[in-house]
């Protein structure tokens, strides 16, 4: 179904997009937002793939308790 | 890659971004040219998975290979996160008396008084359902995690590691898991549970290993975010921390 390709092809331009400017973007705190998203992002390519747990452990983990660290990393980085 | 609050644009910093970024682009493409055309389901696994999931005690595929028919790698897997646990404690000075603001705001307290409760219930909820739906342990101590990080960054309260309870959460994971392991090898193998209970040892050990994978990323999180606090109260780990305490004062 053409909907269906069209996703994905979002998803697959979206990870790749997200990922270059994570780490291409020059102020800190901007990459660690883009990594956040670029996991959540992640986490519906999980769904696609049929893999829902994957997809749930990624969300809250990958994208929750990364994205926390790091800003608490930043934090004590300034 | 180097990045600080502004960009220094030095030849040598530039040569070896670039130097980065033309190995992972060959590595990705590598990758790609190797992962691309192999078959998508491998369907001798997906086959013998099928035809055993009636011993297997829980209808999820992925539970079923995660607890029961792989359960030694998901042993390694806690006794990998108790490692973290233990390398993470002396970085957590346990109460400290902050110099950083108490959050007044009403509206973030009641919105933590509003989520806590629901995400533990959300918690409880995969780990239950993890044994016929997508779900499990490592969801449910992933979001339990979260809720604790949301008590955490409201500074309602803040967890001390130090403590009997705290110490018996992080490794209750473990010593249940090769608590039940042991016990059936009464009949059978180590870890092979008797097929007539195994859906309630697999929901026992799941419960166990849920507390511990949450107090495990608390630990993880705290280490970092308490360890730039300076720290008046009396510590009962003070006299190793002093050398690390010199380099932190920079």
């Amino acid at each position: 179904m053409p909907i269906d390709s069209l996703l994905d092809h979002l998803l697959v331009f979206g990870i790749l997009l997200f990922a270059a400017s994570a780490l291409l973007v020059s102020k800190l705190f901007s990459a660690i937002v883009l990594f956040i998203s670029l996991g959540l992002i992640v986490s519906l390519v999980w769904i696609r793939l049929g893999a829902v747990d994957v997809a749930i452990a990624e969300a809250a983990i990958g994208a929750g308790v990364t994205g926390v660290m790091l800003l608490a990393a930043w934090k004590r980085l300034r | 890659m180097f990045k600080t609050d502004d960009v220094s644009a030095k030849p040598a910093h530039v040569f070896y971004k670039a130097l980065i970024m033309v190995s992972m682009l060959a590595v990705t493409l590598s990758l790609l040219w190797v992962v691309l055309p192999a078959e998508v389901h491998s369907n001798a696994v997906a086959q013998k998975i099928t035809q055993n999931m009636a011993q297997s005690g829980v209808l999820n595929p992925v539970t079923a290979v995660l607890l029961n028919f792989r359960s030694y790698d998901t042993l390694l897997e806690i006794v990998v996160l108790l490692v973290v646990a233990i390398a993470c404690m002396p970085m957590h000075r346990g109460t400290v008396h902050t110099h950083e603001p108490v959050i007044t705001s009403s509206s973030v307290h009641s919105l933590v008084a509003l989520l806590v409760p629901l995400i533990t219930l959300v918690a409880g909820y995969m780990l239950w359902v993890g044994a016929f739906a997508p779900g499990g342990a490592f969801q449910a101590g992933a979001l339990l995690a979260s809720c604790g990080l949301l008590i955490i960054l409201s500074r309602k309260f803040t967890f001390e590691f130090h403590t009997l309870t705290a110490r018996i959460c992080l490794v209750m994971g473990l010593t249940i898991f090769v608590g039940v392991g042991i016990m059936s090898q009464q009949s059978g193998l180590f870890l092979q549970y008797p097929v007539e209970s195994a859906a309630g040892l697999i929901l026992f050990i799941e419960s166990a290993a849920t507390l511990s994978i949450a107090a495990t990323l608390l630990v993880c999180y705290l280490a970092l975010a308490q360890a730039n606090v300076r720290s008046n109260a009396p510590s009962a780990i003070q006299p190793m921390m002093q050398p690390a305490k010199v380099e932190q004062e920079k």
